[in-house]
């Protein structure tokens, strides 16, 4: 069967094919948000959720607007980003988030592999910025696209792009010094 | 139906062979009518992109990249089972209809309580019924406007936002 094939039997209420397309597009969501959130739990638990929003709104989908993948990538940027707006009051989050990109460093680092120093500039960014560049850099969206996802303009998309990386490719050349 | 990274799939293509799995991701997630997935190269994802500043022969980028990929080597290699998908997806429709049944139920109670409120009130005391009636249009018209007004305000911070 094709993803098509997989998508409309899903829409029409088949149980196992929207298990099967979740399935298949699990790990991508999961990678794609530990790389925004750089926490592995909260990573998990993000992607729980978009698979619990993607049942709910399966009959929202419209193939013709953009891939099954893009459109989890859609739902899961959103909930990431409103659950760090919520999150954002507690006076904790920063330096929770923080210690969860060290955690993940001890955790590459135990896996007998470096760990690039840019990593540690990229956890400092803010995340709508470090959320750009990763579905700009990594996913290779277009800036309306990622506008789109992330409910703002897309010049906006771009000055924060350009900034975040100006800041990274200036710790890059630091930690070349 | 899963990815397998073959360049030949018109999505993109893979800039070297250790840049597979980013490949995968890439081209899983790549919009069907987006520009970038009408380039067979992937190297002119976005023509009009005036400030991208990405280069794949930057060492920057191929740093960036490996961090990246760093990452994915946390995670496991294959997605949970399916049955436990099928458990999400049966618990989540069971819940949605449960709740839907909740609402409902909620939506009936209230408005048979209004109902039986407004017609016990007409039945004893006409007068103060039409009052109630009146302070209750009054409240409506003034709550539908302060929404507008609430609409129009939110629509013109997003313009000039």
């Amino acid at each position: 069967m094709s993803e098509s094939q997989w998508i409309t039997a899903a829409k029409r209420g088949d149980d196992d094919a929207l298990a099967h397309l979740l399935q298949e597009n699990y790990l991508l969501v999961l990678k794609y948000l530990l790389k925004v959130t750089l926490n592995r739990a909260n990573a998990e638990d993000l992607t729980q959720d978009t698979m619990i929003r993607a049942i709910q709104k399966i009959h929202l989908y419209d193939e013709k607007q953009s891939k099954f993948s893009t459109w989890l990538i859609t739902i899961a940027t959103r909930l990431y980003l409103d659950a760090r707006r919520k999150r954002q009051r507690e006076s904790t989050f920063l330096a929770e988030e923080a210690g969860a990109a060290r955690n993940l460093r001890w955790q590459v680092e135990q896996a007998a592999d470096s760990w690039p120093e840019l990593m540690d500039a990229l956890a400092d960014l803010q995340s709508d910025v470090r959320t750009a560049i990763i579905l700009k850099h990594y996913y290779g969206y277009a800036y309306d696209e990622i506008a789109e996802m992330m409910k703002i303009p897309s010049g906006t998309v771009k000055s924060r792009i350009h900034h975040g990386l100006q800041i990274l490719r200036k710790e890059s050349l630091q930690s070349e010094e | 139906m899963k990815n397998d990274g073959n360049p030949s799939n018109g999505h993109g293509t893979e800039r070297q062979d250790s840049d597979a799995h980013k490949f995968d991701d890439k081209s899983a997630a790549r919009p069907a009518n987006s520009d970038a997935a009408r380039h067979s190269d992937g190297s002119a994802t976005q023509s009009d992109d005036a400030l991208d500043p990405f280069d794949p022969f930057d060492p920057f980028e191929a740093r960036l990249s490996e961090g990246f990929k760093r990452l994915d080597t946390l995670l496991p290699e294959s997605p949970p089972g399916l049955y436990q998908f099928h458990n999400l997806v049966q618990q989540t429709k069971l819940q949605e209809k449960r709740r839907s049944v909740r609402d409902l139920v909620l939506f009936l109670a209230t408005a048979i309580l209004i109902l039986a409120g407004w017609i016990i009130s007409s039945a004893l005391d006409p007068e103060v019924f039409i009052q109630l009636l009146l302070i209750f249009s009054a409240l409506s018209l003034a709550g539908g406007a302060i929404a507008v007004v609430q609409g129009m305000r939110k629509n013109r911070g997003e313009i000039s936002q």
